[in-house]
């Protein structure tokens, strides 16, 4: 599994738009969609936002959690805490990246919430390689993480798991000369 | 005389007494200091929090307002804490306790007024003003108070009744901040309660008690530079009441005596930060700047109370101010002051109110009495031309709009310009201040000038001004004019770039349109066909039409602009002047009209086109106005003290009906308009919706339909509502936050709100049920009307028709789920009476039900009801059949002719238009014209098609199933969903089916299971089921 994979499931989460046009509702095996109204607020997958967005067919409302303020508060969290703390959004890197990608315009201080979407990941990212180092270091058998992302763990999956096993190799071929 | 030291840091600063010659300050740095004097060099100091934005003093305990936006109370001598009275969403920028010390009155930046009292703590809201409120003053006499605001407006509250008696409009420039503004709006009643002193740009006006009219004014002046622009920011009474000072927004504080008005002393402030607070105190003046500063001035007024020997300067007011005058006198003194000034038509005495009244009747009806008033005043000039510069004459011309004026106002300004330059301009000016003053007031007496004193007030108090639905308040800088269903037009008023913006919702209808506002246009709407803009107009630019070169580019008029978004030929806008003073005070426009609501109660319908159509007089002052298609719905204050409304349909289909608005108690109009699908909705300010689509015995008749306020958290909270969709079942609209109003940016979202009848125990299971029968109804109604109301339509008319079943479908669910409900918990009665509002097919299921629970004389009931339901219809149906047959025969009779008539139009048709396409065919406008041609033509076919068709298929529109007939209602019910009457009774049959085979041998055959049976398989042509095969 790959990034790009994670984010076509994250892209599967109901985001908000504001359409310009009208429509009937449709009717999809995910679910219905719909019915479209012009200005009236309506929840969409994200992939389909996307799409209506580059053809200007709508607005996106931002989601409540991506602000510069609720932002900088999550980050203060997860600053002061020694654990993972718990994201607004279990997509939330894919999604503001989908939406800064398509949609800068939608997203008041959009350059101030990538920056700070990215101090996160990289607060969080440093966190699990060092408990990861930790984890090895102490060989211990297994640990639990709570509140990690999909994107988060896939990013260290092949490294964790492959150096894991290497490291269980080694370990049963080189001979235990202590005792 | 004066000095200035430190007294808190950088920032706004207030100043109020305490006793003993004590004084308290507080400012940005959120410390109360106590001085026991100016010069006190140990001050005590309270720490209140991180600021302080107001204070005031009463027997012993100190009001502060401070940075939490609470209001909070301490003891003076000890300084502690007493508690919080009240809080606000915004700071409290002013605070005033009564004589009494029974109430306190205090105003903040969230638009808001509480009235406290002090004893119970218990607090009453006022909400009128559209910026935050910069004062508010007690009436000594404690019947009333006064409170100004950003908006540049003063009102009178009267605390009896907690209605707001009067409004002064345009006082000093509008302000979006209590910070920013220009002026400081304090005014002060005189000690006597008689007199209101309220400082108006470059004046300072004197209103008189309860009749709220404007006395006389006292202009201040700068004379070393006349033109500089400047705002009386604060005015304060001397202590004795002979006095009253004025201080500017440019640091001047003028003391003038109110007897001859003549200036006594004046003073500079040296440092350049405006004064904000100040308070006069035996023989001196105490002020803090927004800096922090505090000053103290001695003024020397030559004839001080200290010392009260007269000067030559002021004899004329000495004399007089040694006694110590009752307001009467004074008064007298001043009406006799006033006349000796005025032209010798008007007879003013104190007594009799309708003087003044009848004076500016005259003034509003025709300008006669201006002129002569002026002439009077030109011819006084010449006599006595020194005498208008001493005395500040206030009746000068008010008003110079007629041409035949020019002449005198030549000669005025020759006279002028020979005495003297500068008062010249300070006519000028003055004008201007006098006429915005009273253009809103003129407006109000063109209805009310007849009327007695009482009336009068009465109406004052109620009356609520014209406003267009949906559309944010003038003073704002950034305002929306209008959202709705189509789009919404926003307007710009920042200084050098006014502007409008036509945006629509529906990207693919039309382009954003951006005009330039030249013409200071206020109100708008916009529908499918058209946007129409408004301005105003005023009675300023009117003067300026006549004196200035500028005249031609300003219009004084009212102007009504309409933009065509489809239309025929390339001119898309048409523009139209109203009459002079006739001022719009409303706009609306449909898909077929436009129309305005003006001053002189006028409703002017015009064509989309331009065509000036129906003039319709309304029985009252317009409110709010709405248009859909042909329907035009306007709300007026009627005499009577209520809103009445009226519908007028210019189609003729319907009478017009009238009545009066069912708004709840002391509420006001918020929104008022159409649903999408046409129905009229209004929602009042506190927050019910109402919509008049229901039908009690014919006649349609308003019901609640939600009450909105009901689902806010917070009491602060308001939903700004944009419009109505039936066809969604849904309610838009903004959520405003601790506001009445939304903010233009960021762009504000909708939400969609649910219909709510305010039905009776809204958590039981049989309340929802009856709550989503009501509300399926209500909007199958409305789709109903919808799809009588209009012509083309802008759906299909297969998913109105989808919609439509829909909810047929769900009401009767719902009542088929009543139905088992009442059943199951055996209330037989009830569920009789839920059967009788059912219709024949839902009751077959019912009776079926009945039957297989064993309900057999409910069943029996039923049965009877149905059969009658049977009949009734049967008859009906009977009738619409015979009158068929007679239409058809007249129809086909008609066709005939009208084929004939056709055959020959058509061939003219075809004629011009082969005269047409000779003359054109080498134009490349051919192709339109022949177009627009083929288009009638081809209408008149549709109308011949559909007139054909239509009759045939009103029988079977109403597919007539024999009631009885098993196949007749599962037929019926073949809905998709699964919650479906017909899914329920299956499940519901299986389940009975069980238990009832074991029980079936001991059943007895009585009459009603017999007549039930016969009828539940009852073959075509047996007992009633015979009368659907005639």
């Amino acid at each position: 599994m790959d990034n790009e994979e994670v984010e076509f499931i994250a892209e599967n989460e109901l985001i908000t738009i504001i359409p310009n046009f009208q429509y009937k509702t449709f009717y999809l095996i995910g679910g219905d969609i719909g019915p479209f109204e012009p200005s009236v607020p309506t929840q969409v997958p994200l992939w389909l936002a996307v799409h209506f967005r580059q053809r200007q067919k709508c607005r996106i409302e931002c989601p409540s959690w991506i602000s510069v303020e609720k932002l900088e508060e999550i980050m203060n969290n997860e600053k002061s805490s020694e654990l993972f703390t718990q994201m607004p959004n279990a997509h939330y890197m894919e999604i503001t990246n989908v939406l800064l990608n398509c949609a800068p315009q939608d997203i008041p201080r959009a350059d101030e919430v990538k920056t700070l979407i990215k101090d996160i990941w990289d607060l969080r990212i440093a966190k699990l390689r060092s408990s990861m180092n930790e984890f090895i270091k102490s060989e211990s058998l297994h640990a639990k993480v709570n509140n990690l992302t999909l994107l988060e763990i896939n990013t260290v999956r092949n490294l964790l798991t492959k150096t894991l096993k290497e490291l269980h190799n080694l370990k049963q071929h080189v001979p235990v000369t202590d005792e | 005389m004066h000095t200035v030291r430190y007294a808190h840091c950088e920032g706004y600063t207030d100043v109020c007494l305490a006793e003993n010659g004590k004084f308290l300050t507080t400012g940005e740095d959120g410390d109360v200091r106590i001085w026991n004097g100016f010069d006190d060099l140990d001050s005590t100091s309270i720490r209140v929090g991180d600021k302080c934005y107001a204070i005031a003093y009463k027997s012993g305990k100190i009001y502060v307002a401070d940075e939490m936006n609470e209001l909070k109370r301490y003891d003076f001598e000890t300084n502690e804490l007493l508690g919080v009275i009240t809080s606000f969403t915004l700071p409290i920028t002013s605070i005033a306790i009564n004589k009494s010390n029974t109430h306190l009155v205090c105003g903040s930046s969230d638009f808001e007024i509480h009235l406290v009292d002090l004893n119970t703590l218990k607090f009453t809201s006022f909400s009128g003003h559209d910026a935050p409120i910069l004062s508010v003053t007690f009436d000594p006499l404690e019947k009333y108070f006064v409170s100004t605001s950003c908006d540049g407006t003063a009102k009178f509250w009267s605390m009896s009744n907690l209605n707001n008696c009067k409004t002064l409009n345009n006082l000093h420039p509008k302000s979006n901040d209590f910070i920013d503004s220009k002026s400081r709006g304090k005014l002060a009643w005189h000690k006597d309660g008689g007199l209101i002193a309220v400082p108006c740009e470059k004046d300072i006006h004197f209103y008189e008690r309860e009749t709220w009219l404007l006395k006389f004014k006292i202009n201040l002046k700068n004379d070393g530079n006349p033109s500089e622009e400047f705002n009386a920011s604060i005015i304060s009474f001397s202590p004795d009441g002979k006095y009253v000072l004025a201080c500017t927004n440019t640091q001047m504080v003028y003391v003038h005596s109110i007897i001859n008005k003549s200036l006594l002393y004046k003073y500079s402030y040296t440092k350049k930060s405006p004064i904000c607070s100040l308070v006069w105190e035996k023989n001196e003046i105490l002020f803090c700047d927004i800096k922090g500063n505090m000053g103290q001035i001695k003024p020397t007024i030559k004839d001080d109370i200290s010392d009260n020997s007269s000067s030559s300067e002021t004899k004329k007011s000495s004399k007089k101010n040694d006694e110590n005058l009752e307001m009467d006198d004074l008064l007298n003194l001043l009406d006799s002051d006033e006349k000796s000034n005025d032209s010798t038509d008007l007879k003013k005495s104190r007594d009799s109110l309708k003087e003044p009244n009848k004076k500016r009747k005259r003034l509003n009806d025709d300008d006669e009495d201006e002129e002569n008033n002026h002439k009077n005043v030109s011819n006084k000039s010449k006599n006595s031309s020194k005498k208008i510069n001493d005395d500040d004459d206030d009746d000068i011309p008010l008003t110079l709009d007629d041409e035949d004026e020019n002449d005198d106002f030549e000669s005025l300004e020759k006279l002028k310009e020979k005495t003297y330059n500068s008062v010249k301009n300070e006519i000028m000016t003055m004008d201007d201040n006098m006429s915005e003053n009273n253009e809103e007031k003129i407006d109000e007496e063109i209805e009310l000038s007849e009327k007695k004193k009482e009336e009068l007030f009465k109406e004052f108090s109620n009356i609520q001004p014209a406003f267009q639905s949906s559309s944010t308040p003038l003073a704002l800088l950034e305002r929306f004019m209008c959202w709705n269903s189509i789009g919404l037009i926003t307007q710009f008023c920042t200084e050098g770039d006014e502007s409008i913006d036509i945006e629509f919702h529906n990207a693919s209808f039309h382009h954003t349109i951006h005009i330039k506002n030249q013409f200071g246009y206020t109100m708008a709407d916009v529908s499918k066909e058209a946007v129409v803009l408004a301005s105003p107009g005023s009675k300023i630019e009117e003067e300026l039409e006549v004196n200035s070169v500028l005249s031609s580019s300003l219009s004084s008029q009212s102007k009504l602009t309409v933009i065509l978004l489809n239309s025929l030929d390339t001119t898309k806008e048409w523009n139209i002047d109203m009459l002079k003073k006739e001022y719009i005070k409303c706009v609306c426009v449909s898909r077929n009209l436009v129309a305005c609501c003006t001053s002189r109660k006028f409703l002017r319908v015009f064509g989309l086109a331009g065509t000036q159509k129906e003039i319709i007089v309304l029985p009252g002052v317009p409110i709010c106005l709405s248009a859909y298609d042909n329907c035009i719905f306007v709300a007026y204050n009627s005499s009577n003290c209520t809103t009445g409304y009226s519908i007028y349909y210019t189609d003729s289909a319907h009478e017009a009906e009238h009545g009066i608005l069912p708004l709840s108690e002391n509420a006001k109009i918020e929104w008022l308009g159409f649903s999408d699908e046409g129905n009229p909705y209004v929602y009042d300010s506190n927050g019910y919706l109402h919509s008049k689509l229901w039908s009690v015995s014919k006649t349609k008749v308003w019901s609640p339909v939600s009450n909105l306020r009901s689902t806010l958290s917070h009491k602060t909270d308001n939903y700004w509502i944009v419009g109505v969709a039936e066809r969604n079942q849904m309610i838009k609209a903004v959520l405003c936050r601790a506001s009445r109003y939304p903010q233009v940016l960021p762009r504000p979202t909708l939400t969609t709100l649910q219909f709510a009848l305010p039905l009776i125990d809204a958590d039981s299971e049989k309340t929802q049920l009856e709550m989503t029968f009501w509300k399926n109804q209500h909007f199958k109604n409305g789709m109903k009307n919808y799809i009588c109301s209009s012509g083309n339509l802008d759906m299909d008319q297969d998913d109105i028709d989808e919609k439509v079943e829909n909810f047929e479908n769900s009401a009767r669910e719902a009542l088929m789920k009543l139905f088992m409900l009442a059943c199951k918990s055996n209330k037989e009665q009830r569920a009789y009476e839920i059967a009788t509002i059912m219709d024949l097919d839902a009751l077959q299921l019912a009776i079926k039900y009945s039957t297989k629970t064993r309900a057999l004389v409910l069943a029996q009931n039923l049965n009877i009801l149905a059969e009658k339901k049977a009949e009734i219809e049967y008859q009906k149906e009977k009738q619409l059949i015979e009158e068929n047959e007679k239409r058809n025969n007249y129809l086909t009779e008609r066709n005939e002719n009208q084929e004939n008539n056709l055959s020959t139009m058509r061939s003219q048709i075809d004629e011009t238009n082969g005269i047409i396409f000779e003359k054109v065919t080498q134009s490349t406008t051919q192709k339109t014209l022949n177009n627009s041609t083929k288009i009638t033509d081809s209408d008149s076919q549709d109308i011949e098609i559909e007139e054909t068709t239509r009759t045939p298929t009103i029988p079977s529109n109403t597919p007539r199933l024999n009631p009885f007939a098993k196949t007749g209602a599962s037929a019926r019910f073949n809905t998709p969903s699964n919650d479906s009457p017909k899914s329920i009774l299956n499940q519901i049959e299986e389940k009975l089916t069980k238990s009832s085979n074991k029980e079936k041998d001991t059943w007895k055959p009585t009459p009603t299971r017999k007549l039930t049976k016969s009828k539940l398989s009852g073959t075509p042509g047996n007992g009633i089921g015979s009368f659907f095969n005639k």
